[in-house]
């Protein structure tokens, strides 16, 4: 007993030791890369800074106001929604690719690999790949001619119907193998025992994904969904390679690219980059009442 | 409590990045201002050098190397900027070679993130979305502003408070390219010299499934032409800096808003090619044009000799491809002639940090007066400079007058970032406010820009 | 009843592999046009509709160029280094935070959890804008070594991962290692990292991938020939004025190839490692 209460005084202490010593780089990194620059721009936003040396005044609050009161800015949630969309569907289709190859499949891994390829391209490719897909005349043009729906046709990137729902296919594309990858991986995970003792009782798969499958990646799907709500505000390389944001196409971060650096106006767009990170934090307080996290199980005090 | 200690420790973390980063602002100045100490004495100092070099006539051989950033690939370099290199090495012994580094494929915005870090070429591309307010920071003075104009088209151009911070690569005409064969196919070889004419043909040529006009409007900046019209419409050469004083610059009867109307009734007519958001691939265009599934673009004379190299690729001949200035208007003879714009380019300046400061100005005067042949442009001297061989026809033309217009006012780009508009610089604008409204059905929007420009005053 | 059954099943498993081929098709099809037009000529390319097929399929000029001019040799060994070395720091760090994450309980913890899921959503180009400069003073601007200190971070997605793994594994492991007399640290080193081994392939791959594919970060602090790597090689070919789009995409599948190759092979390891089941306990 003795021996026992002396261990345990010791590891309290060694405990002290191990949190800081894990802990202190990884911190380090968090305040240079992370808190430095959120803070250096929030004191920005309240500023008009051109992003040098140069003198600046202290506006208050106007860059923020500035944001709220102008057009341009709301086409950016209209913009945001589908994305939205292509990356709820995009949750919803990978997770049931995951389902369908977590049993045992005759050339999973070949399938596998196609599934997971947009996502290792390069932007450059992709891009390059949907501007000759959605050219006239390009490949999806000579798709829809083959299946008889030529009728449908439009100049994609140029009709402001289109437009938009056409990269929201581009971002669904080349996204949908991370998320496939990251499920099947926590799938995977949870022993194969229980799917047989569950089958021995007579579950069907649907019982079995509920009872099995779902719990165990629970806490991943919430933060994908969360990801990817925060992730369709601040989509920046398919809009800003493909159109440029224009044709009503602009999201939160290509208007914030253009304000910074067409502009000059790097006070406003620090203020825009802290709206976003604010509704970042409220998505994820969200997420948190919505899929409420289990106590981890620590060692016990 | 605990949550206290929470909100007390994220309170410190908080406080203590502020004040170091309040502390790196301060710095910053510092800094800055400690280098331009060392700046002047470094100048002198080379100066001393040189004058001591010149007098004893033994300079390190080879002991020194110049950096370079511009924004042709490095074949191109290799290809057409050696010779320049050698050249100024025979002048200057001490100079070891020039680096060269390409802006290609780079966004404006690591450029500007490169220059903010400090971290660029002795001699470097001026990046155009830079305010003119900032050129100080990075770019060393080059002269004078109004003796640089005396010496060089566009040599004021990029002044501030009096002094040029870049000079540019060559001039150009601004106007259009065109097809002969396709003329003559389907226009009786008809040149348009008035605005009519530019919509009749433009109009044949659709009947007969040819693009009329080619704008690249995806790209953005190959829009500024149209801006730039409106001063030539202008009859004005200093109509850009007047936008400063112009609450409702697209009001009607306004050159801008005329010349965007030209453009709105080529959009509206259907003489555009197809596609105009993705329509961002220069080369693409060229193609088009010199294989005559295009009649015209509106562009500079640099693109000219492009246009020619393309039209062979694609099994035409070179003559094909002809320049003439834009038919604006249509009332067109010897007493009442059509402008034409003598545009700059793109800029080069010199680091003021560089450590061989004098010789990096020297070099960047030299580099520009000899490049512009070689990228299809004139020369920027205005005595002494050449003619591109293709364009001296112009001079005869007896309906055509030339012009320059004056130094931008770097207030335009501030306002213009005040509106949102980017006017006078890319004019991605216009895509959004007159062709897209235009293709859709609608009237182009020159109340909203009006209405974006009035948040200026 | 068996053979209805097993008609069923068999109906379930064709209508898998349907599911499966289109999406096949779904994400080869796009392509096509990228894989016609690295075997046309540049004058071929411009002058034709990206679904024709080229002319010449035995014009490997464009890929030759590729190899020569676009220095991929260099290109992938530096990229190479980045990625290993970065992969072993980002490791670690993230490892370690997941540890302390899941077996400790501190102050502001939860607060630290919810910090790195704003750090994602930090604008990167404005982060590279104030930080950029700090690298340019301390002379680190073409040096690997500043490259792989930005990919070292803890990521949000990998910290998550880490934490699933840790969390599955029973703190009596743990426990019974620390009565036989195991320090805290070797408990993490010699027990709990190599239990977790399939979530370090995961996150490496995702690591590899995030890399391998970031132009922006490479191009800014290794704009030198030398310093080049796999994701700048596709730039060299992009010009203002004129682009050798042919050559552009034999490059795109040059870059492509090696990782849809090395997935394909990994992912044998990676998935062995999940079903080996180091998480019983």
């Amino acid at each position: 007993m003795e021996k026992m209460n002396r261990l345990a005084a010791k590891k309290r202490k060694e405990k002290g030791k191990i949190i800081i010593a894990f802990l202190i780089v990884p911190l380090l990194f968090l305040g240079y890369f992370t808190v430095y620059p959120v803070v250096t721009m929030l004191l920005y936003s309240f500023t008009d800074w051109k992003g040098s040396a140069t003198p600046f005044q202290v506006l208050g609050f106007k860059n923020y106001v500035e944001i709220f009161t102008t057009d341009t800015y709301r086409n950016i949630f209209k913009t945001a929604a589908y994305y939205l969309l292509a990356g709820i569907l995009q949750q919803l289709i990978s997770l049931f690719l995951a389902v369908i190859m977590n049993k045992k499949l005759r050339g999973s891994s070949i399938f596998k690999g196609f599934i997971f390829f947009p996502f290792i391209m390069n932007g450059v490719a992709v891009s390059m790949v949907f501007r000759m897909f959605y050219q006239i005349g390009g490949g999806f043009d000579v798709l829809l001619n083959a299946v008889g729906l030529e009728k449908c046709i439009r100049v994609w990137m140029t009709n402001p119907h289109t437009s938009n729902i056409c990269l929201a296919f581009i971002y669904l594309w080349k996204n949908i193998g991370y998320s496939f990858l990251i499920y099947l991986g926590t799938m995977q995970s949870v022993s194969g025992e229980y799917y047989d003792a569950a089958s021995i009782d007579g579950a069907g798969t649907w019982m079995q994904f509920k009872e099995i499958t779902y719990p165990a990646i629970k806490m991943i799907i919430g933060m994908m969904v969360t990801l990817s709500i925060v992730g369709s505000i601040s989509v920046f390389d398919i809009p800003y390679v493909l159109t440029n944001g224009k044709n009503g196409t602009n999201s939160f971060a290509t208007t914030l690219v253009e304000t910074a650096f067409t502009y000059s106006r790097y006070g406003l767009a620090c203020a825009m980059a802290i709206i976003m990170l604010l509704i970042a934090g409220a998505v994820m307080i969200f997420k948190n009442l919505v899929f409420k996290e289990e106590n981890d199980n620590g060692y016990s005090r | 409590m605990r949550k206290k200690i929470v909100s007390v420790m994220l309170a410190t973390v908080l406080t203590v990045s502020m004040v170091s980063g309040c502390g790196n602002t301060n710095n910053g100045g510092t800094q800055t201002g400690q280098e331009e100490d060392l700046e002047e004495s470094t100048d002198s100092a080379t100066e001393s050098n040189e004058e001591s070099a010149d007098d004893g006539g033994d300079a390190a051989e080879g002991s020194i190397t110049l950096t370079m950033a511009f924004h042709n690939t490095e074949e191109w370099y290799e290809e057409n900027m050696i010779p320049i290199v050698e050249e100024f090495k025979q002048m200057h012994p001490e100079v070891k070679d020039v680096v060269y580094t390409t802006l290609s494929g780079m966004g404006d915005e690591q450029q500007v993130t490169r220059l903010t870090g400090g971290q660029y070429e002795d001699i470097v591309l001026v990046p155009t979305i830079l305010l003119a307010s900032e050129w100080g920071n990075y770019f060393a003075p080059l002269g004078d502003a109004s003796e640089m104009a005396e010496k060089y088209y566009y040599g004021d151009y990029m002044q501030y408070e009096g002094q040029s911070y870049g000079i540019p690569i060559g001039v150009v005409y601004e106007g259009l390219l065109y097809n002969k064969k396709v003329l003559d196919q389907y226009c009786d070889g008809n040149i348009p010299k008035t605005l009519d004419e530019l919509m009749d043909d433009c109009e044949k040529l659709k009947e007969n499934g040819v693009i009329g006009f080619y704008t690249n409007a995806g790209s953005i900046w190959t829009m500024r032409y149209w801006d730039n019209l409106a001063i030539t419409m202008s009859g004005d050469p200093d109509y850009a800096n007047k936008i400063i004083d112009t609450q409702e610059p697209w009001a009607e009867g306004s050159s801008l808003r005329d010349s965007a109307d030209i453009l709105a009734q080529l959009a509206s007519n259907g003489y555009l090619e197809p596609d105009v958001v993705t329509a961002d691939q220069w080369d693409v265009s060229l193609t088009s044009l010199g294989s005559g599934q295009t009649a015209f673009m509106f562009t500079g004379t640099w693109a000219l000799s492009q246009a020619q190299e393309h039209a062979v690729e694609a099994g035409f001949s070179a003559d094909d491809i002809g320049f003439a200035p834009f038919p604006y208007k249509n009332d067109v003879s010897a007493d009442n002639k059509l402008n034409l714009r003598v545009a700059q380019d793109v800029f080069l300046g010199v680091n003021k940090n560089s450590e061989n400061l004098e010789l990096a100005k020297e070099f960047c005067t030299f580099f520009c007066e000899r490049v512009s042949l070689a990228m299809g442009m004139n020369e920027i001297m205005i005595d002494g400079g050449k003619n591109q061989p293709d364009l001296e026809f112009l001079q005869e033309l007896d309906y055509v007058q030339t012009y320059t217009s004056p130094a931008r006012d770097s207030k335009i780009s501030e306002m213009a970032g005040i509106a949102g508009i980017d006017v006078y610089n890319f004019d991605g604008f216009l895509l959004d406010y007159v062709i897209l409204p235009v293709l859709n059905g609608k009237e182009p929007e020159y109340d909203k820009l009006n209405e974006a420009w009035k948040k200026n005053f | 009843m068996a053979i209805a059954d097993k008609a069923k099943k068999q109906i379930f498993m064709v209508c898998k592999y349907v599911i499966l081929c289109g999406m096949v098709f779904i994400v080869i099809y796009p392509m096509l046009g990228v894989f016609f037009a690295s075997f046309k000529t540049q004058a071929e390319y411009l002058s034709t509709p990206s679904m024709k097929t080229p002319e010449n399929w035995s014009n490997f000029s464009n890929f030759y160029l590729v190899f020569t001019a676009g220095n991929v040799v260099r290109g992938f060994m530096n990229t190479a280094i980045i990625t290993v070395a970065a992969c072993m720091t980002s490791t670690l760090l993230n490892t370690m935070v997941a540890f302390c994450l899941t077996r400790f309980d501190f102050r502001g913890k939860n607060l630290l959890d919810r910090f790195y899921m704003v750090a994602s959503f930090v604008p990167s180009i404005i982060v590279h804008l104030i930080i950029f400069k700090d690298f340019a003073a301390a002379g680190l601007v073409n040096s690997l070594f500043s490259i792989i200190i930005l990919y070292t971070g803890v990521d949000i997605v990998t910290l998550y991962l880490y934490k699933q793994y840790f969390g599955q594994i029973s703190v009596s492991v743990d426990e019974s290692a620390i009565m036989d007399g195991c320090s805290y640290f070797r408990v993490y080193w010699n027990i709990l990292l190599p239990m977790v081994r399939p979530a370090v392939t995961t996150a490496c791959i995702i690591k590899i991938t995030y890399i391998y594919n970031d132009f922006y970060t490479a191009f800014l602090y290794l704009p030198a020939k030398e310093k080049g790597v796999m994701s700048t090689v596709l730039y060299r070919f992009i010009g203002p004025y004129s682009s050798q789009w042919s050559v552009i995409a034999a490059g795109i599948i040059v870059v492509t190839i090696p990782v849809f190759v090395g997935f394909i092979f990994a992912q044998k390891q990676i998935y062995k490692g999940f079903s080996d089941g180091a998480v019983k306990g």
